[in-house]
């Protein structure tokens, strides 16, 4: 039958590369959220975490290869060099950067998390040069499901991986002991402190958590894109803001789905329309949808204490 | 087991607390009486460790704890049910009881929530509704019975009739007693309502302006002139 429609082909492959973006938009606006729900921060230096996954995963992937390693098992050390290492880069900089300035007034952790992206990009840039890495063929299979409706496997693998890991972590933060502590400290921290909740010990391992799920994030992008660039970080941390702040920012669930949702409006234009405004559509969307629903889809509506 | 020796501590460089000594028996209910701002919930603070002692020590079982950080105190088994209650009202009724077992590694078994659930039958109704739910009464038993989820051999509970009905007050009261009583719990209690306070309570300090004006036996506190024009209505 598909034959026959290309319009719909042309559409599936449309949605098929949306969703696949808007995995990866996800995982990055659950660091977003899960760090602002739980310090009140908006922790901009987290699009430039994504960014050193990337350039972990790229240079990981090198090395690897470089041993002969087969692909399967390449991408298993990748992954796990890439989320160790960028977890310890988030708990680094909140150690130095946020947890000094805890009790100071909003803005001056905020100013700091700008000044901590910069650094981090220029660190990046001074390391690695300012040209964009560039994978060798890795992992190029593709399947054509109908004719002219094609999967990557790296899309298969994001779709699949990404899929997953969002359930686990959702799981995660509802079901274990672990969860039900982080939410306690995002709820009131100096109660969870009387109950023996290391408020500390959350806070660490929140930043590592969201630095992890960047990682992948980084992992999947160089994967896909085949490159990685040091100013990544900006635009991608940017959208996966937006998107944070579309699905409610605090919200989990609202993370995803304003992922998926800026993934698919983004794609959907380009395929349709054309990519010359793709990058501003995302926060017109966003405009529009707080123009509409201020809290976002899932957020809740800030009730003043009384 | 507590013992507090000359304790000065207050918020950054004010000073609220001003000399105080204080010890609370194993076992034994004490009560903390004094008006609005005279510094109990902040006495009750500086012993968890969310306010810093500027001076002076305290003792749990002998050893200071002077400095050390809330978590920290919460594991040497004293719980603190603050001012307030503060409920985890987003996460429900059997998240916040497994939250108060936090410090127990896994040694509060089912029977003590079972125990727990039967000082409490309206809380095992209400088990997976969310916190911010319950009515104020019920709040509060979540609040003690999260407290107690932790074992504790000394309970710092804040104002637990605040803004309950005389009865819901009467009933807490009731059962803060049963629970010292058998299971050998220590209680220090600040309480608004004294004359139900003292009733419950062994024995009794009165603060001013952060400083304790008076101490001794709940009888004489009862039946004290002073104490009874400033705090028990006069009658």
């Amino acid at each position: 039958m598909f034959e026959h429609a290309p319009a719909l082909v042309y559409f599936s492959q449309q949605l098929l590369n949306g969703l696949t973006l808007g995995a990866i938009y996800g995982l990055i606006a659950l660091g977003y959220s899960m760090v602002f729900s739980i310090l009140g921060l908006i922790n901009f230096a987290h699009g430039e975490i994504f960014m050193i996954g990337g350039y972990i995963a790229f240079l990981a992937v090198t090395l690897f290869l470089g041993f002969g390693l087969s692909p399967a098992l390449v991408l298993l050390l990748t992954f796990t060099a890439a989320i160790i290492i960028t977890s310890g880069v988030g708990f680094t900089l909140e150690r130095i950067c946020y947890r000094p300035l805890r009790g100071a007034a909003k803005l001056a952790p905020f100013i700091t998390a700008i000044g901590a992206s910069i650094f981090l990009q220029n660190a990046v840039q001074l390391w690695q040069g300012s040209q964009p890495k560039a994978l060798a063929q890795f992992l190029t299979t593709q399947y054509e499901l109908f004719p002219g409706l094609v999967i990557s496997a790296t899309q298969l693998l994001i779709l699949g991986a990404g899929g997953l890991l969002l359930v686990l972590f959702t799981l995660l933060i509802n079901k274990t002991s672990f969860g039900r502590q982080q939410r306690a400290v995002q709820q009131d921290a100096l109660m969870a402190g009387l109950l023996g909740i290391h408020v500390n010990r959350v806070i660490s391992a929140t930043f590592m958590l969201g630095a992890a799920l960047a990682a992948v994030a980084g992992t999947f992008v160089l994967l896909y894109y085949g490159v990685v660039d040091f100013t990544m970080g900006y635009l991608a941390g940017m959208k996966a803001f937006a998107a944070a702040v579309l699905g409610g920012i605090g919200s989990l669930p609202g993370a995803i789905v304003g992922g998926l949702i800026l993934g698919l409006t983004e794609t959907f234009w380009a395929g349709y329309i054309g990519a010359d405004y793709k990058h501003a559509l995302g926060f017109f969307v966003l405009i529009l949808v707080l123009l509409l629903r201020p809290q976002g889809l899932f957020g809740k509506p800030e009730v003043e204490k009384v | 087991m507590l013992k507090i020796e000359n304790l000065r501590a207050g918020y950054g460089r004010n000073t609220v607390l001003e000399d105080i000594n204080l010890s609370v028996n194993e076992g034994e209910i004490v009560t903390l009486i004094g008006a609005n701002g005279a510094g109990k919930s902040t006495l009750l603070l500086t012993i968890s460790g969310v306010v810093k002692a500027q001076q002076g020590r305290i003792l749990l079982d002998d050893t200071p704890i002077t400095g050390l950080n809330p978590p920290t105190i919460a594991r040497l088994r004293l719980a603190h049910a603050p001012e307030g209650r503060r409920i985890f009202g987003r996460l429900t009724v059997r998240e916040n009881l497994l939250l108060g077992a936090t410090v127990t590694n896994g040694k509060t078994t089912k029977q003590d929530m079972e125990w727990l659930l039967g000082l409490f039958p309206r809380l095992g109704e209400r088990l997976e509704q969310r916190g911010g739910t319950l009515s104020g009464g019920e709040q509060q038993m979540l609040a003690i019975a999260r407290a107690l989820m932790s074992k504790p051999r000394l309970l710092l509970l804040d104002e637990p009739s605040l803004g309950l009905a005389p009865l819901i007050a009467k009933q807490i009261f009731e059962i803060i007693t049963a629970v010292s009583l058998h299971q050998k719990l220590a209680v220090l209690l600040v309480e608004q309502n004294a004359s139900a306070a003292l009733k419950i309570a062994q024995r009794g300090y009165v603060l001013q302006k952060g400083r304790i004006v008076l101490s001794g036996d709940s009888a004489a506190l009862l039946v004290n002139p002073e104490i009874r024009s400033a705090y028990l209505g006069g009658h």
